[in-house]
């Protein structure tokens, strides 16, 4: 069989137009690959704007921009794992509560920072493997599974809190852990740096081997996928565990900078993340438009447009319901954009 | 003919999907009484136009008539409504409903008890009377074995067809498009189709009918138009039939070389390649066992749900027997598993001597088999995903630079060397299978396989739905591989391709192998034909 190169495979028509067709689609196919960038640069822009109409302290605001988008993408990046196989856990912020209330328990047995850590990590890979085990191995409908396992986690937390806020005391003059604590845990570049890594193991190993590339196919259509030599219950089990880092992570990082855990902690996490995934350009329905990195820049959209409208509604002196006039407002944009992506997800096809 | 009242007419009808043209100002003109026929290669608009015409997509240009009117449906379920109906290619139905809800799906208020003002109807749907209305319209075609409260997904590929041609027969189309239908269906679901084709044209209703099977093509159609690239190229009267001349036109040049092969010289080879020893598979198979060999191109063919199908799966590993063994010999990697000398990769070593259980189809992947599976758009592509994707992932181990480096630049390289070997037809490795041919995508399920290094492909129905020319690529390829050293399985419904490409002939009846022949003696059609029935 004879070698033919892309234009001359598309034969029957004149070159010039089939390559101008061929060139207009490659432009488009781009071009909507970098709308989330466009619509991060845009939010950015719009924040900064108000930032110099309302004479916000900039440094201060930054710090909470940045703890905000190491929260949501530490558990958003995991999720897309999850996502990308056409799977979904609805249960992650409870899941992170959870992971942050036992881990700040070991603390406080311990005073040891890096046993917490371990705990938190443990926990969080422990709850997502139930969740593995129940989706991948029982089967038991995914939806239904995790907003069970979603009520179970809250209960549990609440039943350890007991309607109190946990203090796992760091930081104790004369602790152990005293000076790692202020002088490296407790910096923002500590934790954002910890994010950063995260995020570039995760799309290591979603762009680089043989990882991502398998778990896109098994989205695109597990009976094939299953077909073409991929353990679909392999892939399943590590991108829960790959999630549960994320969360454990999340849950550590969460506790850092309030020094305290509540049942409130986390309640917002969930929805925040399915929000950060679609404003990065991720189709929740994962499969071959998956991206590891949409959480990340989906994240600091997310929390760029948080600070953004909690300095607008401030100026103009909204006294109540900030919080959820922002939702409001991030909930409508998620489902323009949620629509959007289906639209462009939904590709012309041959009537075949 | 001639004379008799114009029931089509499609007039300067063009349509491009992104980059790709796939009609050039079209006018197709089918009579009362008309089986036309439509063929061409994949992907020369066949399916395009008869799709615009039942509704499915509007056209970018031209204008339609039906009887004289002009001609605009609004979907597929309009233009049924109006007359227009059409059985299309893939399949066409939900596999978690019961067949009854298939049948009636979108006209589930015609059996509603109560009527709106409006000449609606509200309340629950009278299941009772949807289901005998059901099954009334499966006997009517004769699918009677086919029960109205059976799951959708329970069924085979045919019967699932065959649920298609109720509902559309059910319509009382006057015109009835057939697209590619009959590659899917044995010769006792083929009879139904042509029978109601004939019942149709004879009613004064007429037939466009889609085939790459051309000698059933000639034998059904009054008249016979030819597509190529987008445009149609010349339409044949019955008088003027000629194989060679529509081959011609079909592909604009003349067929060179054989079609099949033309040797007839076998031996069976000494080395074994693959056996199925007394397998058991629920009623399916039923204590088979059969040996392939290197270099052997080993044919298993008879009636659709004989079981061959299965055989293929279980062949594979995708299917777990539930008594015997599949055994792969020779294919074990010396130094075991993760040396980077996988079966595939070139100079591999692998000890001959091995002989292993193959347990599951990663097993068999991974000990170099590859399969081609019937239902192509299922199960072996994802066709939301690229080519790129779908061809580079029985491949990654081929082209990883160290234990687990995937760069892109070497995958482009993997699956351009691959699609292009194929003559794939394209505009980018990254565009979606789906917005292939048929028989394009059929080239890329090879590329995936053949790529891999497979050393013994499975191929179940390979030339399904694929034109002459891609056919005979296949052919070419197969025997190619044959003269390498390769095994290939070839199951089919087509005695033609099994006799003229096979070494030896399996035919199977009920689960058993009835008969063995081999090329060596030369293949009887009668004979055959006598073990499978």
């Amino acid at each position: 069989m004879q070698t033919q190169t892309a234009t001359e495979n598309m034969g029957g028509l004149l070159p010039d137009a089939m390559e101008n067709r061929r060139r207009r689609a490659v432009f488009v196919s781009k071009f909507i690959n970098f709308i989330p960038l466009i619509g991060l640069v845009l939010v950015v822009g719009l924040y900064f704007l108000s930032v110099a109409v309302t004479g916000y302290r900039l440094s201060i605001q930054m710090e909470m921009i940045i703890n905000k988008i190491i929260l949501v993408a530490f558990v958003a990046t995991g999720a897309t794992f999850i996502f990308t196989i056409g799977s979904f856990d609805l249960s992650l912020g409870a899941n992170m509560l959870l992971s942050a209330v036992v881990g700040s328990l070991a603390y406080r047995a311990t005073k040891s920072l890096w046993l917490m850590v371990l705990v938190c990590v443990l926990v969080a890979i422990g709850i997502s493997l139930i969740n593995y085990l129940l989706a991948a191995v029982f089967h038991l409908p995914v939806f239904i599974m995790t907003v069970a396992m979603m009520t179970v986690l809250s209960t549990i937390s609440s039943f350890i809190l007991g309607g109190e806020t946990l203090y796992p005391g760091f930081a104790q003059r004369g602790s152990e852990d005293y000076e790692i604590y202020h002088n490296m845990l407790d910096t923002i570049w500590f934790r954002f740096g910890l994010l950063a890594l995260y995020v570039l193991v995760c799309c290591f190993l979603f762009y680089f081997t043989k990882l991502g590339r398998q778990q896109k196919f098994l989205g695109g259509n597990p009976v094939c996928a299953k077909l073409s030599g991929i353990g679909i219950v392999k892939m399943t089990f590590i991108s829960f565990t790959i999630a549960g880092v994320g969360i454990g992570l999340a849950a550590f990082c969460s506790t850092l900078p309030s020094g305290s855990i509540e049942s409130a902690t986390g309640s917002d996490v969930g929805m925040n993340m399915l929000i950060a995934i679609v404003f990065g350009g991720m189709a929740l329905s994962g499969g071959p438009k998956a991206k590891a990195f949409a959480a990340f820049l989906g994240g600091c959209t997310m929390a760029f447009l948080d600070l953004f409208m909690s300095n607008i509604l401030s100026y103009a002196e909204v006294e109540s319901g900030k919080d959820a006039i922002t939702m409001l407002v991030k909930a409508i944009l998620f489902l323009i954009v949620a629509a959007l992506l289906g639209i462009a997800s939904r590709s012309k096809q041959l009537p075949r | 003919m001639s004379d008799a009242k114009i029931l089509m007419e499609v007039r300067g009808v063009s349509k491009s999907f992104g980059p790709t043209v796939a009609l050039k100002n079209v006018d197709i003109t089918v009579r009362a009484g008309e089986i036309r026929g439509l063929i061409g290669e994949n992907g020369s608009g066949k399916s395009t136009v008869t799709s615009i015409y039942a509704g499915m997509q509007p056209a970018d240009s031209g204008e339609m008539y039906f009887l004289g009117e002009r001609w605009e449906p609004a979907s597929m379920v309009d233009a049924m409504r109006r007359g227009v109906g059409m059985i299309v290619q893939e399949t066409g139905t939900i596999a978690d409903i019961p067949v009854a809800e298939n049948i009636f799906l979108g006209e589930e208020d015609a059996f509603r008890p109560f009527k709106t003002k409006g000449g609606g109807t509200w309340g629950p749907v009278n299941r009772r009377a949807l289901l005998r209305r059901a099954q009334e319209a499966l006997d009517d075609i004769g699918a009677g074995h086919i029960r109205a409260t059976d799951i959708t997904g329970s069924l085979d590929m045919q019967d699932r067809k065959l649920i298609e041609i109720a509902k559309v027969w059910m319509g009382h189309p006057k015109i009835l498009v057939v697209d590619e239908t009959t590659t899917a269906l044995s010769q006792q679901g083929r009879d139904i189709i042509y029978d109601l084709m004939e019942r149709l044209a004879s009613s004064g209703g007429a037939v466009v009918f889609i085939s790459h099977d051309l000698d059933e093509i000639m034998e059904k159609c009054n008249a016979l138009t030819v597509l190529r690239d987008g445009s149609i190229i010349r339409t044949f009267t019955k008088e003027e039939f000629d194989a060679d001349a529509i081959r011609t036109s079909m592909i604009g040049r003349e067929l060179e070389g054989s079609y099949y092969r033309d040797d007839t010289d076998y031996d069976i080879p000494r080395e074994k390649a693959i056996e199925l020893a007394d397998v058991r598979y629920r009623d399916r198979v039923r204590g088979i066992s059969l040996t392939a060999h290197r270099g052997e191109i080993l044919g298993i063919g008879g009636l659709s749900h004989c079981g061959m199908h299965t055989l293929g799966k279980l062949l594979f590993g995708a299917l777990r027997p539930d008594e015997g063994e599949v055994k792969v010999y020779g294919r074990r990697p010396l130094h075991g598993k993760g040396n980077g000398e996988e079966p595939g990769k070139p100079g591999a070593r692998l000890d001959p001597d091995s002989v292993e259980t193959v347990k599951n189809e990663r097993f068999a992947i991974s000990r170099g088999i590859g399969y081609v599976a019937k239902d192509r758009d299922t199960e072996s592509l994802s066709t939301v995903t690229t080519i790129r994707d779908n061809v580079a992932i029985t491949g990654l181990d081929l082209f990883k630079v160290g234990k687990f480096l995937i760069l892109s630049s070497k995958e482009r390289e993997y699956v351009e060397t691959q699609v292009n070997a194929m003559s794939t037809k394209y505009f980018s490795i990254d565009q979606p299978v789906a917005t292939l041919s048929g028989g394009n995508k059929q080239k890329v399920v090879f590329a995936k396989w053949v790529g891999a290094g497979s050393d013994i492909l499975i191929l179940d129905c390979p030339t399904r739905g694929v034109d002459i020319g891609v056919k005979q690529a296949m052919y070419q390829l197969m025997y190619r591989m044959k003269k390498e050293g390769k095994t290939i399985v070839m199951i089919s419904e087509e005695m033609t391709e099994l006799m003229g490409m096979c070494d030896r002939l399996l035919i199977m009846k009920d689960g058993e192998i009835t008969r063995e022949f081999l090329r060596r003696d030369g293949y009887s059609d009668s004979e055959i034909i006598r073990y499978m029935i």
